[in-house]
């Protein structure tokens, strides 16, 4: 498929718009500014909200979005379509990054910057209907967590949003390492029992 | 279920990997053990599909407009500075950036080399994009960039913006076959502007990634960390 015959040239904004991430990646990879900058605006909203729900202040959170969008830019020869959706990707990327962030900072009681609070303030209004279907996932997502045993989703959110390592949460809990691995196991499991119906999670 | 030999101790080592809950050595090795295992490889698979909605589950905030100015402009000037073609200038001679000579002249001379390169009848080679490890940019200014162009069973990694080893260490050079870092015995130090070109010794047939980790001076016999940069060759 040639998605671009006359690519010096470049596609129109508006038809940039219209299409699907991953046929956007292939037009960032030529350094097609317009492909960039609508793949930014489709996901630079969970971006920086992941990143600040990790760093938990907004300048770290900015600095960890910038960084993950510039890397995409950079190299997005390494997107592979076959290992999942760039919003997966991109999302990872900011995950790797934000935990980085967190780490280097040394904030190692991990206590919120001065700077909490204001998620309440920023928190956004959703404008299009992207953003609406994203929402009401989000609130089936929080669902499917909180229905969890509060034991299997606190390792998952040590882990995934604390950036604490399984020995870290053992100590944390008090419990034993195995014990703290078999609860993320059980609790993923879980997890993705609850949202397959949904086909947020694909089967395999 | 009797799949790889190694694979009875690994079962809930996977969700603790795709929650990014294994420290750097485990990870590093449970990395390469999935690479060989495929009950452990399908098991990633299907967890991952789970952590994949985390990010969607904590509360969505708007990101500020001012950053969306600032990455777009960071992307253009990117753009502008013909980023990839002066990439292939450091690639062909990375003296040019430890001498500082200015963008244009870097980009000129790397065109004159790869004639030059080509009237040699070096042969056809391949450029293989290496992942960096974030870990690899503690105190850069721009993201790393490695590549490894193969000629063969030959190989040369090349690096452009890596900071430095940090204080005592430096960096060295593995060929990883069958899931095994071995050593080289090459060890290496970015110039001043964070370029170098390595030769990869021995021949690359057979082996399934060249990697970079940060050792003590000296170097080391194994790996002590996950791989800083890890250029996967196809099989
Ligand atoms: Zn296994």
């Amino acid at each position: 498929m040639t998605l671009l015959p006359t690519h010096r040239e470049g596609p129109s904004r508006a038809g940039v718009r219209e299409l699907a991430d991953e046929e956007l990646m292939g037009l960032v990879r030529e350094g097609e500014m317009a492909a960039f900058e609508v793949i930014y605006d489709r996901h630079s909203r969970v971006a920086f909200s992941l990143a600040y729900r990790i760093c938990g202040t907004r300048s770290s959170a900015e600095d960890v979005v910038q960084e993950a969008f510039l890397a995409l830019w950079r190299s997005g020869a390494r997107y592979d379509r076959t290992r999942g959706s760039v919003r997966t990707w991109v999302l990872g990327i900011v995950h790797n990054r934000a935990i980085d962030a967190l780490r280097r900072n040394v904030v190692h009681d991990r206590r919120r910057a001065s700077d909490d609070g204001i998620a309440e303030r920023l928190e956004a209004p959703e404008r299009t209907d992207a953003e609406v279907a994203q929402r009401d996932e989000a609130r089936e997502i929080r669902v499917a967590l909180q229905a969890l045993p509060e034991e299997q989703s606190r390792v998952i959110e040590l882990a995934y949003y604390g950036g604490f390592t399984h020995t870290e949460i053992a100590e944390m809990l008090n419990a034993p390492v195995g014990t703290i691995k078999g609860r993320m196991r059980l609790g993923l499991e879980k997890l993705r029992g609850a949202l397959e119906g949904s086909g947020m999670v694909t089967a395999r | 279920m009797s799949g790889h030999p190694e694979h009875t101790a690994r079962s809930d080592d996977a969700a603790a990997y795709v929650l990014g809950a294994l420290d750097g050595a485990e990870a590093a090795e449970f990395g390469a053990h999935v690479r060989s295992c495929p009950i452990c490889a399908a098991e990633v698979a299907r967890l991952s599909s789970a952590v994949a909605v985390l990010p969607l589950a904590v509360t969505q905030l708007s990101a500020p407009t001012s950053l969306r100015r600032r990455v777009l402009k960071e992307a253009a000037s990117d753009a502008r500075d013909g980023q990839r073609t002066r990439m292939r200038a450091l690639r062909s001679w990375p003296r040019f950036a430890q001498a500082g000579l200015s963008g244009a002249f870097a980009l000129a001379a790397g065109i004159l080399i790869g004639a030059l390169l080509l009237a040699a009848g070096r042969g056809p080679s391949t450029v293989i994009r290496a992942t960096v490890a974030s870990a690899a940019a503690w105190h850069a200014t721009a993201e790393p960039v490695a590549e490894l162009e193969r000629y063969g069973n030959r190989g040369q990694l090349i690096v452009t913006r890596l900071p430095a080893a940090p204080a005592g260490k430096v960096y060295e050079l593995w060929i990883e076959r069958d899931g095994v870092a071995h050593a080289t015995n090459v060890l290496f130090e970015p110039t001043s502007s964070g370029a170098a070109a390595v030769d990869v010794p021995g021949d690359l047939n057979g082996a399934s990634a060249v990697l970079v980790t940060a050792e003590r001076v000296g170097g080391a016999k194994v790996p002590t960390m996950a791989p800083l940069i890890d250029a996967p060759l196809a099989a």
